[in-house]
């Protein structure tokens, strides 16, 4: 009977990719989203342009980091007005600040079968320790996809705190929605 | 038989009347933005409606002068007193002056306000802001209250045009309206 388990606990292992890989981000397919609220109107909007550098191996968390790289000009609502205030000195501040990051700083696996990353999170000049969940989808063939939702405090990161520290329009706390889909690079 | 026209140009007359329209809407939304109690979605919907008419008639009323000064309007009518007809002229002009330093003072508001929030007339289009003064707090609030005062100025202007309007009907007995209307001919014998 233990040798059965044994034996099942080595066949899983085989099966698993040997070592950390890397991970090449299909672009198509994958989305930064964020969400909030203006004068208790939703909108919603993404980032069109980021990067981001994934070694994951669910067998070694020690080894598995992420770093993201998103363009700050290329944050989009579609909506002409909060597009053209995005980009501002009192907003993202494209020019001084032109890409915001996140840089893992510890990859845990929860009891329920999620993960939970832990990093830091650049927005303009300030830079905090956010820790998220994430769940995980590693199917053996095909692509592995991460989906995560969080809720940041713009106001924390220095957004929009010279037109409105208060919230009065637009709303504190920003929804962020991550869905990442990514292949083992050979 | 032969008298000058005592009407205003047809073009004219509908330029007065979309802007007399406009007006009185800048001024309503103005005062309901500003002071009345809203909900902040509407009054963030206001605020930008009152941009977007706000660019329609500055545009409008550029158009209109240039009008003005191309077509000349009609002599003031002869029954009036030459007192009348002093007031007429700097009641209109004191009216041309407001209908331009309105919009531009509100323009330069948005321009230097904190917000930094574009103008999207009416959705459409972009319409730039005053160079150099954006989040100028300074400049912001010197436009804001020249906004006002001009505001309370135009309303009461404008009460005293429609004033004279209702004095030159009701005690002149003349129909001095129809110089502001669509139509042929003489207005007054």
């Amino acid at each position: 009977m233990k040798l059965a388990v044994l034996a099942a606990a080595f066949a899983l292992l085989a099966a698993l990719p040997a070592g950390a890989a890397t991970y090449e981000v299909d672009h198509g397919r994958s989305s930064v989203g964020f969400s909030g609220t203006n004068s208790g109107e939703t909108f919603t909007g993404r980032f069109t342009a980021w990067t981001a550098d994934i070694v994951f191996d669910p067998a070694d968390l020690g080894a598995s980091h992420l770093k993201v790289v998103f363009d700050t000009a290329s944050a989009e609502t579609g909506n002409a007005m909060y597009d053209g205030t995005l980009p501002q000195a009192d907003w993202f501040a494209v020019k001084d600040y032109p890409t915001a990051s996140f840089t893992s700083t510890a990859i845990t696996a929860n009891a329920d079968g999620t993960y939970t990353a832990t990093g830091k999170l650049q927005i303009r000049d300030v830079t905090n320790e956010v820790s998220f969940p994430f769940t995980l989808s590693l199917p053996a063939n095909g692509p592995a996809e991460a989906k995560a939702s969080l809720s940041l405090n713009r106001v924390a990161y220095g957004l929009g705190v010279q037109s409105d520290p208060a919230g009065g329009w637009v709303g504190p706390y920003i929804a962020v929605t991550i869905d990442v889909v990514a292949t083992p690079k050979p | 038989m032969t008298k000058p026209a005592d009407r205003y140009a047809g073009s004219a007359v509908a330029l007065h009347w979309v802007m007399a329209l406009a007006i009185l809407l800048m001024l309503a939304s103005g005062f309901v933005m500003a002071y009345g109690d809203i909900g902040p979605s509407l009054k963030f919907r206001l605020y930008q409606w009152h941009k977007s008419l706000g660019v329609l008639v500055l545009v409008t009323a550029a158009f209109r002068i240039l009008l003005r000064l191309v077509l000349k309007a009609p002599a003031l009518p002869g029954f009036m007193p030459a007192w009348e007809a002093r007031a007429a002229r700097a009641g209109h002009l004191a009216l041309y002056l407001l209908m331009v330093a309105m919009p531009v003072t509100g323009w330069i508001v948005v321009s230097a306000s904190v917000f930094g929030l574009p103008t999207i007339v009416f959705g459409l289009f972009e319409w730039p802001h005053v160079p150099g003064i954006a989040g100028d707090a300074a400049v912001e609030s010197a436009a804001k209250g020249a906004h006002f005062w001009l505001a309370i100025l135009i309303a009461a202007t404008i009460a005293g045009h429609v004033a004279a309007v209702f004095k030159h009907i009701v005690i002149d007995r003349e129909n001095i309206l129809a110089r502001m209307w669509w139509g042929r001919g003489r207005t007054l014998s």
